[in-house]
Formats: structure tokens, C-alpha cells, sequence
């Protein structure tokens, strides 16, 4: 079933590229992009309690096509992956694909239409713990299917409307892990985005989101209403935030409507011409990762800086920090009392990578990773995980 | 699901197939505004998505970028082509990792309107200049990082059940970022597929404006 989606896929996007038109329009950027990578992996199946390592070879391609024309343009991009993996018994590959398409047209100067399809497969197979056939992880095989239509307008000089609307869709193939983690979500959005000065744009926002989950137990229906300001500071500093009001009311028997607050903020910051720092933080409602809680209150900050050493060495690191707050207040019917627990979730991420241009098309590139799962929430799927790998990437 | 997630593509696959026949000859215009022609470059650079993102923050990824024009970025104000050499000169300094214009010269616009000009990027045209531009080699700005913090309900962030597992062995902080961290993760938007939208309108609006002091007006 999967293939053949995909198949279709591939299929229906080869059919409308020449129906559109544009196969009199030559395809003026068409990029080659590939990754082989060797990784070590010091804990495969993200186990707290029996550790497990392998190397990896991963091998990323990415085939870019673009076609513009008269202010319309065709972006399709397909990124197959796979990955071997030295010690990981039960299955000792995954191949992963994604595919993005990006179509866009200008009507005038006043009206643009932008549409967004964004489709991943991926297999997560089922892994056991070593010598004791227990499960550490279902068969997590899924798609993904995001599309994404908007409608952008200029109302009055330096003011802009733009209409969207997003579906989403996550699958699952083990039909057990489906029914507790499949959903589908839709969302439309509003905002009236006005100039108010050269270097500052303010806007109004809403927002109404429904997700369903197959189980019923965490779906919710929302609506946001708020704002976000950016600002160009000066030429080495931009940011925005943005804030506003959700009241949320959920599908499980028993958890309570929810008004809250949320804000998010971002900046960026470039310290000289070889230095820049972003970074940004963000608060509430948001989805969770397991059925017994309906939502959750999530904080999450990041940090991330980017370093050219010389002209063909440059470095980039990153830290995120989130954590999720559980209460009883929004446990659902599948909680347990006797069993399970409140409390919270923090995940703590933080990557390295370094990148020597070797030529105009070929980089080396050295990295490393580390995440930090802990949870008073799902205490057995606490893991720490970190990887180092050693890339060859080039761009044709 | 699986039929639904069909249905989903076909739908945007009818949408595009109805649209892109109703394309409409742009109106010219006055010059090109430093927004449309960030906006395009942004596009061509494969730092965002059409129509996702406001002026400032087209304009905070290019600075994260090291891509700034002289005086800053001002959505209104008119490029030049002191600025629009001195913004092609920094894309191509980011992709390829050499200095074009050296550091005693970078105040001079006509310094940056040479080095375009011998790395065979005329200026006489925006949309044969980006053309010519591929998506940058390395796209670890802000973007990837801020979808994981927004509380916005229209990015793509998604939830999964299980942390950690990649779907692609992407980096976190790299390009085509795809780790399925069950909360904190994002789509790679940032890296996806991307031409400009309105390059072909730019290049059938007027030409840029000419900078006052630069020797080499294409007009």
C-alpha cells in the first residue's frame, strides 16, 4: 500500500507539471543534492536500560526541480533516504521518502495564491530488546501528509490579508499503534498584516484548529486570537514575537475546557560578519505524546549559533531545551490512577556540527548530537542518546 | 487514512493544475522594492516557503545569512544596484566560501558591482541573476529552530509517539532537518523545494534603480 502511494504520488505530480504549461518553460534550477554519512549511534533502540551501539551508513539524496513563470512557479523536491545500520538485529535498514511541492502564482501586484504539499513516508520497524525479545518499540512505520493552501491579498497600501488553510494527517501502519496515535488535524488561519513602519510589521491573528485522534482521546478543537509584532533593529538584529489568547475544549469525557495565554519570540542576532546567534522561546497548549493526557503546557527555549572559522570552515551548534507539564486536569480515560503518573516532560537537544568546504560542490562535515528524554510521565521510554558522524555532502 | 491522505494530494494537485493556467502578466511597477526582491531571494536561497513568512522575517533569515545591503533592509525602500551587488557578492561569498571584495573595500558599492561583475552575474537582469543561484549549501539559520518553539498552529511541527527516531538521518540543526523528536521537531520546511514566485514578474517590472554613485548603471 505504502509503494504504491508513493507511486501515485510520483505519478499525479509527473501529470500536472505538463499540463500546467510549464513544459514550455525550461526547468531553469534544477539541483542535485547527496549526503553519505558513517554514524555512531550509541543507543539504537533509545533504551535507559540496556544501552546498545552501532555504526550507520546513511545515504541522503535530494533531487530539486523549480519552474517559474510570469510569477508562477513549481518547486518538487524529493529526498529519498536510507539507512544500514551495523548492529541492529531485527531490521537492519529503514528507507525513508520524502516528497515537497510548492506551487505558487502572483493573479497581480494585490493577489497571491501559495499552495504546499508536504508528504513523508518513513519506516520505524519494530525493535526488541537484545536477548530478551521483549518490545522497546511497535512497528512505527507512518506517512505524513501536510497541504497547505493560502490566500494573500493587499487591502490597503502597506496592509495585507492572508487566508490559509492547513490539513494534516499522520498514519500509522501497525493498525495497534494507529489507533491510539493516528489523527488528522485542520486549520484555518486569518491575519490582517499591516506596515506600520519601514523597519516594523504588526499584526492581528486567528487561528481555529480541530484535531481528531482515531481514539477520541486527545482530540481537541481551538481557537486563537492574538498578534505578532516584528522589527528589524538594525542591520545585525531582527525579531518578533508573537502572543495572544486559545480557548481549547477537548474530545475526552472529563478534561475541562482550557483558556490560556501563548506567546512565542524569536531573534536573531549577527555579533560580526562571521558571528550570528539566534535564538527564541515559546509557551502553551500543545499537543502530547501519549493518549492519557489530552493536552499539556509546554515551555520551550533554543539557542543556536553559527561560526565561520575561515572561509571554508564554518560551525554551527545548537541547544534546545522543552518541557511539558501534565496534570490531572487533563488526563484522559485511558489514565490510570493506580499505574501511572503527573509530573512532567523534558527533552533536552543539543547538536554540533562542523563543515569544510572542499570545493564549490563538496563539503566534509563532522557532527554530533545529543538528546536527553526524562518523564514522570512514560518513565520507560527514558533514554539519552548521542551520535557522531562523519559526512561527505555534495550539491551538483 | 491512506485514502484520505490521496484525497489530500489530489486536491493540490487540482488546485495547481486549475491555477497555473490563470497566470496574469504582472503590472509594472516603480522599481523594486527590497521586500519583493528579498522575498524572491529568500525564495531562491531555500530559506522559506511563498507567502509563510512576513517582510522581517524574510529579512531576519537573510541577515542570519551574513546577506544584509548596505544600509540595512527597509521593506519599502527601492534596491539599488549598489545594494543588489552587494547582496548577490554575499550569496556567492556564503556558497562558496571565498572573499570576493576585500575587507578594505566593503564600503564601496562599486567594489561589490565589480566582483559581480567578474564572477559573470551582469546585474542588468534580477531574474537571470537569481536564476543563477542555487539554494544555499548549508541552511542552519533560525528557521528550523523558531518552528520549533511557535505556538502557531498552521506550521507543520507534528507529534509523534516515539522520540528521537529519525525519519531521513537528518541533523537537528541541519539541512533537511526531519527528526521525529515527538514534540519538539519541525518539517524541514526551511529546506524545501523553492523557486521564486515572482522572479518573472520582477525581471517584467522595471529595472532596479540605479545606485547614484555606481558607474556601471544597467539602465
Amino acid at each position: 500500500m505504502r509503494l504504491s502511494t508513493v507511486l501515485k504520488m510520483t505519478m499525479a505530480t509527473a501529470v500536472v507539471i505538463p499540463f500546467s504549461g510549464f513544459a514550455q518553460e525550461r526547468a531553469d534550477l534544477f539541483e542535485f543534492h547527496n549526503r553519505l554519512r558513517v554514524e555512531y549511534d550509541d543507543n539504537v533502540r533509545q533504551s535507559k536500560v540496556a544501552k546498545q551501539d552501532s555504526l550507520k551508513l546513511i545515504e541522503e539524496a535530494e533531487f530539486v526541480v523549480n519552474f517559474d513563470s510570469q510569477g508562477t512557479y513549481i518547486g518538487v523536491r524529493y529526498q529519498p533516504s536510507f539507512v544500514w545500520w551495523e548492529d541492529r538485529d531485527e531490521d537492519e535498514t529503514d528507507l525513508h521518502h520524502q516528497l515537497d511541492a510548492n506551487l505558487s502564482h502572483d493573479f497581480s501586484d494585490r493577489l497571491s495564491l501559495s499552495v504546499k504539499e508536504l508528504f513523508r513516508l518513513a519506516e520505524q520497524p519494530e525493535l526488541q530488546q537484545e536477548g530478551e525479545g521483549a518490545v522497546v518499540r511497535e512497528n512505527n512505520d507512518f506517512i505524513y501528509n501536510s497541504l497547505n493552501a493560502g490566500l494573500t491579498g493587499q487591502i490597503v497600501e502597506n496592509t495585507i490579508g492572508v487566508i490559509d488553510v492547513r490539513h494534516a494527517l499522520v498514519a500509522y501502519e501497525d493498525s495497534d499503534v494507529g489507533a491510539d496515535n493516528d489523527y488528522d488535524q485542520l486549520v484555518i488561519g486569518g491575519d490582517i498584516r499591516h506596515q506600520l513602519q519601514p523597519e516594523m510589521t504588526v499584526e492581528g491573528q486567528l487561528r481555529y484548529n480541530t484535531t481528531d485522534y482515531e481514539d477520541n482521546l486527545r482530540g481537541s478543537e481551538s481557537v486563537q486570537i492574538g498578534g505578532k509584532v516584528s522589527r528589524v533593529f538594525s542591520q545585525q538584529m531582527q525579531g518578533n514575537v508573537r502572543l495572544g489568547y486559545e480557548s481549547k475544549s477537548f474530545d475526552s469525557a472529563g478534561v475541562e475546557d482550557t483558556d490560556t495565554p501563548y506567546i512565542d519570540a524569536g531573534l536573531v542576532f549577527v555579533v560580526s560578519d562571521s558571528t550570528r546567534i539566534n535564538g527564541g522561546l515559546g509557551w502553551g497548549q500543545a499537543q502530547t505524546p501519549t493518549s492519557k493526557f489530552a493536552t499539556q503546557e509546554r515551555t520551550s527555549v533554543y539557542v543556536g549559533l553559527s561560526q565561520d572559522v575561515s572561509n571554508r570552515l564554518s560551525i554551527n551548534g545548537s541547544v534546545g531545551y522543552t518541557t511539558g507539564d501534565f496534570t490531572a486536569d487533563e488526563a484522559t480515560s485511558a489514565f490510570n490512577p493506580a499505574t501511572d503518573s503527573t509530573g512532567t516532560e523534558d527533552v533536552v537537544r543539543a547538536s554540533l556540527r562542523g563543515s569544510y568546504m572542499l570545493n564549490r560542490s563538496n563539503w566534509l562535515e563532522l557532527g554530533v548530537q545529543y538528546v536527553d528524554l526524562t518523564s514522570d510521565i512514560r518513565p520507560a521510554s527514558e533514554f539519552d542518546r548521542t551520535r557522531v558522524n562523519l559526512g561527505w555532502r555534495t550539491q551538483l | 487514512m491512506v485514502s484520505r491522505c490521496i484525497n489530500a494530494l489530489a486536491m493540490f494537485m487540482i488546485v495547481g493544475g486549475l491555477t497555473l493556467p490563470m497566470t496574469v502578466q504582472a503590472q509594472q511597477g516603480g522599481g523594486v522594492s527590497h521586500w519583493k526582491f528579498a522575498r524572491d531571494l529568500a525564495l531562491r536561497l531555500g530559506l522559506v516557503q511563498p507567502n509563510t513568512a512576513t517582510p522581517e522575517d524574510v529579512f531576519g533569515l537573510l541577515i542570519a545569512e551574513g546577506v544584509v545591503p548596505k544600509g540595512g533592509w527597509e521593506a519599502n525602500k527601492v534596491l539599488t544596484v549598489g545594494d543588489f551587488a552587494r547582496v548577490v557578492v554575499q550569496v556567492l561569498e556564503r556558497a562558496s566560501g571565498e572573499t570576493l571584495v576585500p575587507a578594505g573595500d566593503r564600503d564601496d558599492d562599486n567594489a561589490f558591482i565589480e566582483a559581480a561583475k567578474a564572477a559573470d552575474y551582469n546585474l542588468e537582469s534580477i531574474e537571470q541573476t537569481l536564476s543563477g543561484m542555487k539554494t544555499l549549501p548549508d541552511k542552519t539559520g533560525p528557521a528550523a529552530n523558531r518552528e520549533a518553539t511557535t505556538t502557531d498552529p498552521k506550521s507543520s511541527r507534528r507529534v509523534f509517539g516515539q522520540p528521537d527516531e529519525r525519519a531521513s538521518g537528518a541533523d537537528f540543526t541541519g539541512n533537511n532537518t526531519f527528526p521525529s523528536d515527538n514534540i519538539l521537531d519541525p518539517l524541514p520546511e526551511a529546506s524545501a523545494p523553492v523557486a521564486p514566485s515572482t522572479v518573472a514578474q520582477v525581471i517584467r517590472s522595471l529595472p532596479v534603480t540605479p545606485a547614484p554613485t555606481s558607474p556601471s548603471n544597467p539602465s
